[in-house]
């Protein structure tokens, strides 16, 4: 039985042997383009020191709202009662007025900590990415608001329809192991 | 009870199980898709309507209401309208987000039912297949030869790709944003690369004229190559001549072959760069996207070229320019617009004029304004890269000014020097912490400082020319102020020293010289023609341009000595700057070019 199950004529082990070979040449060829692959995952991502605040973000990505994001660096912001970020330039008064307020969507929450110390967060379901409170607290404040390409609503286009109009040429594209371009305290002073 | 033959026909046949319904699902999937596409597109258009963003109902509130601050109707319409756009935008968003899910899902279900009806339909009859052993072992033979034909295509597909894909791969990801941005320069525009260093070194720094009166602010060339006869007139010795179509009596910077002035009205401020070789504009782009905290524009001449005085900064990776409505911007080479803010409306009766000042990656402002009792009057420092303030000092003791501040180099370290009523004061650049301060100006201070035998040097009219050590702290006055001299006082233009001697130009022209060493006044000269421009000094030759565009060209020395006078044909208020064999001077209507051609 056994000699049966393992004879072959000469013809039948060549043509098993050019297709092991055949095989094993592909598998060879797919690994070798795997390894040659192998380079990190780039994301867009803004650079927020090359920002100039034009509102690109807001209105040219694809997606609506914008995949861009205000963020706020908390150990730089000033915690000011009067942010320049939060508040339109000259207030009628230092409160959550609507008419006070420089955000469009109002997502910019401001908590009282103690006064004349107060808290802003963002509300990234409601921001827009109009960079509206960024130019005011760079301008006029630390800086610790910036805008951020957010990774959990980007869909990461080939060709970036922001990084393509924008006027500073602020977004280049990051590994995605290290996907936020973050501001520096230290470089602030 | 028979069936009609119509009915018979279109009900689902033996071998074709659930064709009808897939048939109908399709249908009814295909009308929600096309139903939900359409409200989707409706909501956004009613989205775009609403938007917050724009809404120029919500801004005239909000300007009537900074018109009338205490209307209180008005604080509850803006909120009613704000509550209103804010509820509309957030409902039109979540409309689209659901409408998308819907339509996909729609689309999804659409897909597999047409997909099923389809195939159904292509389904082949058990009567069309005619099983032969014959055919059956061509159609295996036939088949073996499409997997081995495939599978080496692809192989072969795969080690192409392998050789030829492998270096590109492999560079892309680190080199993508450079090769992005160089895509995105139009050839027109390209500059030099921007070095990667955050600033010059000092060498690089002496070796151009980087801003007002050159790297130290004193007007002495590092090149002593240049011309001491001329005439814009005839055209001797003019290698070119470019029209200027802007406003402004603020001089040119130089860095290796770009040179830069500015301009402006008040409608647009702009930064000119030209190529310093033959005078080419290479781009002229107008500061934009600034946040201005006032509406109110500057008291200044607009005619004379008011809004651009103060003269710009460069240190070869950007240029950096201020305005009279205190705009502060900064450019790229290639003329991209880097930052850009806004100081705030400078209050200052004639304008603000003070030129930039760089130490380092630092760019220096000085703000004098207002009245003391205002203590606004302050020095900041910039980071030329971002615009972001580095730092500034408190509250300058002084009056609105005009002179331009310097960065001097002490054994003590680097100070910037700035001048104001009556205080000349010395602040530390690393961080603007004062130094030192001597009371020993008085009234409208114009003409900027020099440092020179280490000794800094300040002169306003109706004061003296004050000679102050740079080596003391707190007060200095009655310390630290090695002479004084009383003749020939400047309004306007600054000092001038070539090391041994120091040199006034009045506004009417007259100048005088003064012993450095210990202010023994050596001579004065009339020479009958006004004078705005600071002097200058390329090696032994005295520069001295008069409004009319004449230059007298004077031997520095203990005597006086005229070599010769030069006419431009044009009127010049700007001070020259000095490159390798060169001198660039920009009149009231071109920008000349003075060398060997």
């Amino acid at each position: 039985m056994a000699e049966t199950l393992f004879q072959a004529t000469r013809r039948q082990f060549l043509k098993g042997g050019f297709r092991g070979a055949i095989l094993f040449l592909m598998g060879a060829a797919a690994s070798l383009v795997a390894w040659r692959s192998r380079a990190d995952k780039l994301v867009w991502q803004l650079d927020p020191y090359q920002c100039i605040m034009c509102t690109h973000c807001a209105t040219d990505c694809v997606l609506e709202p914008s995949a861009v994001k205000c963020v706020q660096m908390h150990p730089m912001c000033g915690y000011c009662k009067l942010c320049t970020g939060y508040f339109e330039p000259e207030p009628n008064r230092l409160n959550t007025g609507a008419e006070n307020q420089l955000c469009p969507t109002g997502a910019i929450l401001r908590k009282q900590l103690e006064d004349p110390y107060y808290e802003y967060t963002i509300d990234e379901e409601l921001c827009i990415g109009c960079a509206k409170c960024v130019k005011g607290c760079v301008l006029f404040g630390n800086g610790s608001f910036f805008l951020q390409v957010r990774h959990d609503r980007c869909v990461n286009c080939n060709d970036c329809a922001i990084a393509r109009v924008c006027p500073a040429d602020a977004f280049r594209r990051v590994p995605a192991g290290q996907p936020y371009l973050l501001k520096d305290r230290d470089r602030h002073g | 009870m028979t069936i009609p033959p119509k009915i018979q026909s279109t009900a689902s046949k033996p071998d074709e199980p659930g064709r009808d319904a897939a048939r109908r699902t399709a249908w009814v999937s295909g009308v929600v898709c096309a139903v939900v596409a359409v409200l989707l597109v409706a909501n956004y258009f009613q989205g775009r309507a609403v938007d917050p963003l724009t809404s120029a109902e919500l801004a005239e509130l909000k300007g009537a209401l900074a018109q009338k601050p205490l209307d209180d109707g008005l604080k509850q319409q803006i909120r009613a309208l704000d509550l209103r756009l804010r509820r509309a935008y957030v409902r039109h968003a979540e409309r689209g987000s659901e409408g998308g899910w819907l339509l996909l899902g729609a689309a999804a279900v659409f897909m597999v039912s047409i997909k099923s009806v389809l195939y159904r339909k292509r389904m082949p009859r058990l009567a069309a297949i005619v099983l032969t052993p014959e055919g059956e072992r061509r159609r295996a033979a036939r088949a073996r030869w499409a997997v081995a034909c495939a599978g080496g295509a692809v192989g072969l597909g795969g080690l192409w790709l392998a050789v030829e894909s492998g270096a590109r791969l492999s560079a892309e990801g680190l080199a993508a944003a450079a090769a992005q941005e160089s895509e995105s320069v139009p050839a027109a525009e390209a500059a030099p690369p921007t070095p990667a260093t955050p600033y010059p070194t000092e060498e690089e720094w002496s070796q151009n004229w980087p801003r007002f009166r050159g790297p130290a602010g004193a007007g002495v060339s590092a090149y002593t190559n240049v011309l001491s006869a001329w005439n814009g007139e005839t055209g001797e010795n003019i290698v070119w001549k470019t029209a200027v179509d802007v406003l402004g009596p603020n001089s040119p910077v130089v860095w290796g072959d770009r040179l830069f002035i500015t301009g402006g009205n008040s409608q647009r401020q702009e930064v000119l760069c030209y190529d310093a070789r033959d005078g080419k504009l290479l781009w002229q782009k107008a500061a934009t996207n600034i946040v201005r905290s006032s509406t109110e524009t500057p008291n200044v001449a607009e005619e004379d070229g008011g809004y651009a005085i103060a003269t710009a900064a460069t240190d070869g990776r950007r240029v950096y320019a201020i305005f009279a409505n205190g705009d502060l911007v900064g450019f790229d080479y290639a003329g991209r617009q880097a930052w850009a803010t806004n100081l705030g409306l400078p209050d200052n009766s004639y304008g603000h004029s003070s030129s930039l000042e760089m130490f380092q990656d630092r760019l220096l402002v000085l703000l004098d304004q207002g009245e003391p009792k205002d203590q606004k009057s302050r020095l900041r420092a910039f980071d030329s890269a971002t615009g972001v303030m580095a730092w500034q000092t408190e509250p300058r003791p002084v009056p609105n000014s005009w002179a331009s501040p310097i960065c001097i180099r002490t054994a003590q370290g680097p100070q910037v020097i700035a001048c104001g009523n009556p205080w000349l004061m010395a602040y530390q650049a690393s961080d603007g912490k004062e130094l030192w301060r001597a009371k020993v100006l008085y009234g409208e201070v114009t003409p900027s400082p020099i440092h020179a035998g280490g000794l800094v040097l300040a002169a306003m009219e109706s004061e003296a020319l004050s000679a102050v050590r740079a080596d003391g702290s707190g007060d200095v006055t009655e310390t630290h102020v090695a002479w004084r001299a009383e003749d020939g006082l400047p309004d306007i233009c600054s000092p001038v020293s070539d090391g041994q001697r120091v040199y006034l130009v009045t506004g009417m022209g007259t100048v005088t010289c003064y012993r450095l060493a210990d202010g023994k006044k050596l001579w004065e000269k009339e020479l009958e023609l006004e004078c705005k421009t600071s002097p200058s000094i390329a090696g032994d030759r005295l520069y001295i341009w008069s409004d009319s565009g004449v230059c007298v060209v004077l031997e520095t020395g203990d005597e006086f000595k005229e070599r010769g006078r030069c006419p431009l044909g044009e009127e010049v208020w700007a001070s020259p700057a000095f490159m390798d064999g060169r001198i660039y001077i920009r009149g009231k209507k071109h920008l000349f070019c003075i060398g060997k051609k």
